[in-house]
């Protein structure tokens, strides 16, 4: 494990990455340029601080890019070792939370540089945990897309007449950045986001939103990695 | 000499194409074997199959008695024919992660074919060239004591030079616990390192045949008898 942790680590260095980096970098310095020099409101921070949540999709598919069951005949070696998917799986986990760190530390520093302004919070502990478990979350979310589509590889039959929607799924499946997309942003991120942020609004109790969040990130992580176990097609 | 691979009844479909059709083959320890054939034949899938690359597909494959998987990746040694290895790696790297993370990697060899085959410790793999990565793709796969090497064009993009000089380096070391199946439509590339070649056509198997009893038979090279075998298909 520890291995395969510093192998995921070193991911880091790879020229995607360090874009990646240098995105989020540049667009912290704008938001920072952008507040401190025009009349902006205050609570406009958060909005224009988004771009660098871009960073984390990115980070994500650099990560898990091996994985991707559309472009695996580039880089087989994590598929090669003879260690378990699980393994594999939960140390590129593991090694991207120093990446979604290093953007929630940007971010933080926005807030923290405005934080005396009107309409700027800071989050309490529960939304950090609740961000930590969405980031995990929108991970086994990803992964467990990329093992489906893996499984489903070839073994969708579409009639001919409705061929035009099955380029349009390849296409998808295949610019997995549209996919990751539309599952993280659409069905899974932003209602979490929303409740994360606007606290007052959510129907469950705080525990128990962060439980289901944790427990639906294992249940998805644990899927994906017996799928790929059991069912690659690369 | 005991048996390390058999298929039965092989087929994998890609939505309506076949890519294997039905191949039943095996293979012995202590042979090296072509699998020889044109484009989009199946050889590539083939090997992804017996990589556990692909475990999707209809019929029987057996290594050593059990289905490719988890268990067999520690002694199978898949070289594909696209990028291997990661981008960020240095050939260090390279190295490293094989000694790491496969029990019968041979260090001391791997530094050895690096230095035979010119190829620096500290370059990055990006800015090695397609010939210096198929070199480097070689030498950590070869530097493997596997028992079932799957090589899928390992020649494609190495210079004349190096490739007799890995040819001879693999007659030389070849170990008769092994066995390797060179998966390539260059048959002169490889033809004097071939015992056995099994000629895939259309996701079949088509001819099966010992490279002695070619040359001795028919006095053909395999190149000619390939051609040959090949054209009266396409004739037919």
């Amino acid at each position: 494990m520890k291995k395969l942790l510093k192998y995921q680590l070193m991911n880091y260095r790879g020229l995607g990455m360090q874009l990646i980096f240098g995105y989020v970098l540049f667009m912290t310095f704008l938001g920072w340029l952008t507040l401190s020099r025009t009349d902006v409101f205050a609570n406009m921070t958060m909005l224009l601080s988004l771009p660098i949540l871009v960073g984390i999709p990115g980070i994500s598919v650099i990560h898990y890019r091996h994985y991707i069951p559309m472009s695996s005949a580039r880089e087989p070696l994590l598929h090669l070792i003879p260690l378990p998917y699980f393994w594999s799986l939960l140390a590129s986990l593991l090694a991207s939370l120093p990446g979604g760190a290093a953007v929630a530390a940007c971010y933080f520093m926005l807030f923290l540089v405005f934080r005396h302004q009107p309409g700027i919070y800071l989050f309490d502990g529960w939304q950090w945990l609740m961000l930590t478990g969405i980031y995990i979350l929108a991970q086994s979310t990803f992964v467990c897309q990329l093992a489906v589509g893996g499984v489903l590889k070839d073994r969708l039959l579409w009639p001919k007449k409705l061929s035009f929607l099955r380029k349009l799924v390849w296409w998808g499946a295949d610019s997995t950045s549209t996919m990751y997309a539309m599952f993280w942003v659409v069905l899974v991120i932003s209602p979490l986001y929303y409740y994360t942020m606007f606290t007052d609004y959510i129907p469950i109790s705080r525990a128990l939103l962060a439980l289901s969040v944790y427990a639906s990130s294992a249940v998805l992580f644990y899927v994906a990695s017996c799928l790929f176990e059991k069912y690659s097609n690369y | 000499m005991s048996e390390i691979l058999s298929v039965s009844n092989l087929v994998k479909r890609y939505g309506e194409k076949a890519a294997l059709n039905g191949v039943n083959c095996h293979f012995e320890q202590g042979k090296i074997y072509g699998l020889l054939g044109p484009n989009a034949a199946g050889k590539t899938t083939f090997l992804k199959i017996c990589a556990a690359l692909i475990m999707i597909y209809k019929g029987q494959v057996l290594i050593d008695g059990v289905r490719p998987g988890l268990a067999t990746k520690a002694k199978v040694a898949y070289l594909s024919d696209g990028d291997y290895f990661l981008d960020w790696m240095r050939v260090s790297d390279a190295v490293n992660y094989f000694n790491d993370f496969f029990g019968d990697f041979d260090k001391v060899r791997a530094l050895h074919l690096l230095h035979e085959l010119e190829l620096e410790q500290s370059s990055p793999v990006r800015n090695l060239s397609k010939g210096m990565k198929a070199r480097l793709k070689l030498a950590v796969v070869l530097s493997r004591r596997a028992r079932l090497f799957l090589l899928d064009e390992a020649f494609d993009g190495v210079d004349p030079v190096s490739r007799e000089k890995i040819i001879d380096i693999m007659l030389n070391t070849f170990d008769q616990e092994s066995t390797i199946i060179l998966a390539t439509h260059h048959i002169d590339y490889v033809e004097r390192l071939l015992d056995e070649v099994k000629l895939l056509h259309r996701g079949e198997i088509i001819r099966e045949i010992a490279a002695d009893e070619i040359r001795q038979n028919s006095g053909q090279s395999i190149g000619e008898y390939y051609l040959e075998v090949f054209r009266h298909e396409k004739a037919t």
